[in-house]
């Protein structure tokens, strides 16, 4: 019975074992786009579409979002929309 | 008088509106501060904003925006008549509505603020123990999970930011068009009664500067409930940024 343990306990240590690293590096965009999939952020932007659809009439929520990540928001079609909202009602 | 309450109507929508937005919008900011790590932060500031923030658009549609109703109708009356006399009723309705205004920003940006600074320290320290626990107690790979933990919570972050800088930019589109006509409305009455003063009536000049003054205590509804909704997702984004400082 000992041998056999034995016997088993040397096959088993001398059993190939393989292990395979993927050289595949994770960039942070692939981080920040999984995380925005699971957290179902898209939703809420196309949500928040339906609230401004009068005032930013020309600009895609989902642009702005992207462009919020990347800190370079353009703020002067924002202002144009709100001027434009303005012209618009007011005057 | 149908001028009146269709600019009622708008900015009662408009309140619903921002309230609506809102109670989209912070869940999932919520759900952002707890992948930064701050996970105490969350769990206190989460109910009492929600609370605060139904509670609030609540108590604007249903007891403000009634009072200025009344207040505007007492003066009104008490301009044309000159027998019914209450106009000091009227401009304590105002008054009250006034400072029901200001204490209920100074309470709701007081209590977020005081909350987020007491558990943002606690988060920081939190998430700072687990990284240094992960890199020094996993032999082998405990500094790249370590490091793999920080660049998460680094992306989580920056997700939470362009959220809530999305979130600030929709609130103000919400609530532009209100105050826009409100604000136009307001300098049409004041204009109007300015105009008439040398050829009209004394009773139309009073009555067209009470509308004037009514359109007035709208706008300031409109402006204070939207600052006040820009100032929680400000402190939102600013409490848990702050935890981040702590790694």
């Amino acid at each position: 019975m000992k041998k056999i343990v034995v016997i088993l306990l040397i096959l088993l240590l001398f059993l190939p074992s393989f292990v395979s690293a993927e050289d595949e590096i994770i960039t942070e965009e692939e981080i920040m786009q999984s995380q925005q999939d699971n957290l179902d952020i898209n939703s809420f932007i196309e949500e928040a579409d339906k609230y401004t659809e009068d005032v930013y009439k020309d600009i895609d929520m989902g642009e702005l979002f992207s462009s919020a990540i990347t800190g370079d928001i353009d703020n002067e079609t924002i202002f144009k929309s709100i001027l434009q909202a303005l012209r618009r009602r007011g005057i | 008088m149908t001028n009146f309450i269709q600019i009622l109507d708008i900015v009662k929508d408009s309140i619903q509106s921002l309230v609506g937005f809102m109670n989209s919008l912070v869940p999932i900011m919520i759900t952002l501060m707890i992948t930064t790590g701050s996970i105490v932060s969350a769990n206190l500031i989460q109910p009492i904003i929600l609370f605060l923030i139904t509670f609030i658009g609540n108590f604007i549609t249903g007891v403000i925006i009634p009072l200025v109703l009344v207040s505007t109708a007492l003066g009104v009356i008490s301009k044309i008549s000159d027998r019914i006399q209450v106009d000091k009723l009227s401009k304590f309705f105002k008054t009250s509505v006034v400072w029901i205004l200001g204490v209920t920003l100074t309470i709701f940006v007081g209590v977020v603020s005081i909350e987020g600074t007491l558990s943002s320290s606690v988060d920081g320290i939190t998430a700072k123990t687990a990284k240094a626990a992960v890199s020094s107690f996993i032999p082998v790979v405990g500094k790249i999970l370590g490091d793999a933990v920080d660049t998460v919570i680094g992306c989580s972050s920056i997700l939470k930011n362009a959220t809530g800088i999305v979130g600030i930019i929709i609130l103000i589109g919400i609530a532009i068009i209100p105050i826009i006509k409100l604000t136009v409305l307001m300098a049409i009455y004041y204009l109007g009664a300015a105009l008439c003063q040398p050829i009209a009536d004394e009773k139309i000049i009073k009555l067209l500067d009470q509308m004037g003054d009514t359109f007035k205590t709208l706008l300031a509804i409109m402006c204070s409930i939207s600052v006040m909704f820009i100032i929680g997702t400000t402190l939102v984004i600013k409490i848990s940024n702050s935890g981040m400082m702590y790694r």
